[in-house]
């Protein structure tokens, strides 16, 4: 199957990559232009109709998922409003003995119309994205059991961004369900939310309530937001191609052909895929944001500063923040404080304590939350491993945590001071480096041996210089890439730490004079286009989160 | 108050309770607290916490557990 | 002055001065020689810069198939006519565009040879733009020269020294053959060509036109690469725009492929063998075009037959190595 090519169908996907010249200088700056021509009232529209040429670009006919998505939007949320309505004015004359039971009626009914909503758009994911995975599997056990049946593994085309869509619809109807917003009759509104074009390839994960309003009222562009806009995307920029880009085929050759090198060098590999992991997806939701914000829309950050965790719960706090908080409060939540939930958290509280009791019912909802995760993720077994791996160290930091504070408490170390923090900071680090091993290797059973590759060859062979020279070797790369990457890591990372101590580098920079900020900018850019990994001798590389 | 501040000394010792005002957005609790927290102040105040009451407008501090605690007790 | 014009004043100002920042870098990290260790990519094709002006008759342009199948120290030894390799793997027509504007500024061949393989080989938009900045600013093709930058690149003085043996031909003895098929038995329909294809093709033969240069375009044996399909189209450009178009797929009499000995990777590309057979047909083509006299007593050609001589040696010892 394949895009038709009509039109212009799927003729640019390069530009699900924010830093592809067509994108930039083409796309973005036809879009800023023809908004500012537009008239205020039809600036909404033009973004709508960007968002759309947009998308048609990149994925042609499948733009009708999306299309699909908004619609089901609409009526689900009119159709839950309506119930609603109804239940309200029912119980304004009920009699107060049957009150509690009308409304329960009436809630039942919602959840079914809620639970249809559920299955449609998840089937659809589940259906696309995920019939391989399935239909794979089961040939493997019917070969397994030696049944002479083999189904056909389909290949169906992706919509762009349809992970990320899915659930940003699906938060639409639970938000309308709970009550957090009122439904919305206003389908052009619905549309841009959900198809507003820097977030559609991957995210930010919006609600509702953070960014409709604001794309509806879209207005002129102010000269601030547009300069802080572009700026913010220059810095994503750096962070991309000269960073992750030159990282791609060091990380690529590791895991490809990790038999041929000790496991120092696997361990660096799975280093260098985290930073290259990190340095693009962070840049590419700079990118993101900084556009958005030249229209004067605030985007909600998907990272902050993650490697300043100091445990596994934090970080997931920090990094995919927008992921994490989807997860959070709608399957998290609903599912310890459902009805059956709540009983079991009280039962075991009176078993096992205070500490130990809720964690039973928390550890239900945290296994579903990371079993989600990791398949979202991707349709592999090492992706349901990855969320696996990571619901144990949660769950086990919070089961060890009050013997941790005890032992701390024994042996009058301060959980606060500086080196104490660093030790968590440089173990949760350490932790998700190893996570993203898995995350990145070619299935799970690779996953497993180079895991294994580098756990038994790292003592003997830490600093494995020889198998560096020759990784960089084959990668047509020298020891100066690495200083480079090294050089524009400790910049960055000087940025995240200000940015950590509240400090705004962009706020500051605007107070100063005009000759320093143009030398900063002049810098910038000369430096991105010295050092990026681009043209002759690179390849381009799609953002690694594109692919959902 | 002061018997919300106990409760959350009682699950994760260590914090200022009384002067802290970042309590989820400052990373300090995390959501296997919150759910020791949750069954503890449905208990101690008789009331139903459901899930789209779990924001952090609502429990970035103490005062705002109180007043989250009230609203959910007048209903 | 109003506050927005201003603002725009500053975009204008802050622009220029990021073009004129551009510029200078683009005169720093512009090579100024050719040798490998000033970070050239394409070392054997850009050694046409450091051959003697006006001495090349014919230049190649194209991917990997025209390196491997055009030898031009074969074409001099037979008919004295100076022709060189510009290909590079996986070429683009827009960096092909690229070499001909460099290759002429020293150069003035009679005849440029285009190898069709890559009219198929898309030029997206996104390379098209590339192109097209690294023609205003070479500093964005150049950039990755940061790791050899020298001091002696300050100053614009150009002196090329490399030149390549082989001239530009990629030489390999390796046999790896496949069985012969009827891979260009007729086909209707074409092989598509995207439009910005078109667009560079257009361009190489104004530029071609401009310069007084005969365009042709040359289908190298391929077993793997080419088909009747491909031929059509290539075959309708030729007539729709008046290039000549020579398919050496179609010629099995006049240029005797044996996929069985004459391919270096089961029929992707001719190796020394095949590249014999077809330099011996291409250069008595170039011949009979009347357009060349030799030039082996020409002592200003007097490397070509050193260079020619090492070649042989090279080859020499590879078949008394090999005993064949």
């Amino acid at each position: 199957m394949q895009l038709s090519g009509f039109l212009g169908a799927g003729s640019a996907m390069s530009m699900t990559s924010f830093f592809t010249l067509t994108f930039f200088m083409v796309f973005v700056p036809l879009c800023v232009i023809s908004y500012t021509l537009v008239p205020n009232k039809l600036k909404k529209y033009q973004l709508l109709l960007a968002s759309y040429i947009f998308y048609w670009l990149v994925s042609g006919e499948l733009i009708i998922y999306l299309l699909l998505s908004t619609v089901s939007m609409l009526c689900f949320g009119l159709w839950l409003d309506r119930v609603q309505t109804k239940m309200k004015s029912t119980l304004s004359v009920t009699p107060k003995e049957e009150k509690k039971e009308t409304k329960k009626r009436y809630i039942k009914k919602q959840r079914l119309i809620v639970l249809l909503a559920v299955f449609l758009h998840i089937g659809i994911l589940l259906f696309l994205k995920y019939s391989a995975f399935f239909t794979s599997n089961v040939n493997i056990l019917f070969a397994f059991f030696k049944i002479p049946v083999a189904l056909t593994v389909p290949k169906y085309l992706l919509p762009i961004g349809i992970s990320f869509f899915t659930l940003q619809a699906m938060s639409y109807i639970f938000d309308v369900y709970h009550g957090v917003i009122k439904a919305d009759r206003n389908i052009g509104r619905l549309a841009l939310f959900l198809g507003f074009f820097p977030q559609i390839v991957e995210g930010p994960i919006c609600r509702y309530s953070q960014t409709a309003e604001q794309l509806w009222n879209a207005g002129p562009i102010k000269y601030e937001n547009l300069t802080f806009g572009i700026q913010r995307y220059l810095f994503g920029m750096l962070k991309k191609l000269v960073i992750a880009d030159r990282l791609s085929p060091i990380v690529i050759e590791i895991f490809d052909k990790y038999n041929e090198f000790s496991g120092g060098i696997i361990a660096l590999g799975a280093v260098f895929y985290t930073i290259q992991l990190y340095m693009d997806f962070s840049g590419s939701m700079d990118a993101v944001i900084g556009i958005a914000q030249i229209f004067g829309i605030r985007m909600p950050e998907n990272f902050e500063r993650p490697f300043f965790s100091r445990s596994i719960s934090e970080f997931w706090k920090r990094w995919h923040i927008t992921l994490g908080a989807w997860l959070k409060d709608y399957i998290f939540y609903p599912i310890v404080t459902a009805g059956k939930m709540k009983k079991l958290t009280a039962a075991a509280r009176k078993k096992i304590g205070n500490h130990f009791g809720p964690l039973l019912a928390g550890s239900i909802a945290l296994f579903c939350v990371w079993f989600c995760n990791g398949l979202w993720h991707g349709s592999a077994w090492n992706f349901i491993f990855f969320g696996m791996y990571h619901f144990v160290l949660i769950l086990s930091g919070n089961a060890i945590a009050p013997a941790v504070n005890s032992i701390n408490h024994h042996l009058h170390i301060n959980a606060d001071s500086f080196w104490y923090r660093l030790m968590q900071m440089v173990r949760t680090s350490v932790l998700v480096v190893i996570g993203e091993l898995f995350f990145r290797a070619n299935g799970l059973r690779n996953g497993f041996l180079m895991f294994g590759k580098m756990v038994t060859g790292l003592v003997p062979n830490l600093f494995d210089r020889q198998g560096l020279i020759n990784v960089l070797i084959r990668t047509g790369r020298n020891s100066l890439d690495l200083i480079i990457v090294a050089v524009t890591l400790v910049a960055v990372f000087a940025v995240s730490i200000l940015n950590e101590k509240g400090i705004s580098v962009r706020d500051e920079l605007a107070k100063r004079k005009i000759l320093i900020r143009w030398a900063v900018f002049y810098l910038l850019i000369v430096y991105i286009v010295i050092f990026g990994a681009y043209g002759a001798g690179y390849k381009p590389i799609d953002p690694l989160y594109a692919q959902f | 108050m002061s018997k919300i501040v106990s409760i959350l000394e009682d699950i994760k010792p260590g914090i200022d309770y009384e002067n802290c005002k970042d309590l989820i957005d400052g990373h300090h609790l995390d959501s296997l607290s919150i759910i020791s927290l949750i069954a503890e102040l449905e208990d101690e105040f008789d009331i139903t916490i459901p899930a789209v009451e779990i924001v952090p407008g609502n429990f970035n501090s103490v005062e705002q557990m109180a007043a989250m605690v009230e609203r959910l007790q007048e209903e | 002055m109003t506050d927005t014009m201003k603002k725009v004043l500053k975009c204008v100002l802050f622009i220029a001065g990021l073009a004129a920042i551009l510029f200078v870098l683009s005169l720093v990290f512009f090579p100024k020689n050719n040798e490998k260790k000033d970070g050239i990519i394409d070392v054997a094709a850009n050694a046409i810069l450091g051959e003697p002006e006006n001495t090349i008759d014919v230049l190649i342009i194209g991917d990997s198939e025209s390196i491997n199948a055009i030898n031009p120290l074969r074409i001099w030894e037979q008919h004295g006519i100076a022709s060189y390799c510009c290909g590079t793997s996986l070429q683009l027509l827009s960096y092909s565009e690229y070499f001909l504007h460099q290759a002429f500024k020293s150069q003035s061949p009679k005849i440029v040879i285009l190898e069709t393989n890559e009219i198929f080989r898309e030029v997206t938009l996104d390379d098209l733009l590339l192109h097209q900045l690294e023609m205003v600013f070479p500093v964005f093709s150049f950039h990755s020269r940061w790791k050899v930058l020298s001091f002696r690149d300050i100053s614009p003085v150009i002196n090329y020294t490399h030149v390549d043996v082989e001239k530009g031909y990629y030489f390999s003895t390796v046999v790896s053959g496949t069985d012969d098929s009827d891979y260009m038995k007729e086909m209707p329909g074409e092989e598509p060509i995207p439009s910005i294809n078109m667009f560079y093709l257009r361009k190489i033969r104004s530029f071609c036109k401009e310069k007084g240069t005969r365009l042709i375009l040359v289908s190298t044996p391929s077993i793997v690469n080419w088909d009747h399909m491909k031929h059509n189209s290539i075959q309708r450009i030729s007539e729709e725009e008046g290039i000549e178009f020579i398919d050496m797929n179609l010629l099995r009499k006049e240029i005797p492929i044996n996929w069985k000995t004459d391919t270096r990777d089961r029929g992707d590309h001719v190796n020394y063998y095949g590249a014999e057979k077809v330099s011996a047909y291409l250069g008595k083509y170039l011949s009979e075009t009347g357009l060349f006299k030799s030039h082996r007593s020409d002592p200003a050609y007097s490397q070509w037959d050193v260079h020619l001589k090492e070649f042989n040696e090279r080859t020499e010892q590879f078949n008394s190595e090999s005993g064949s």
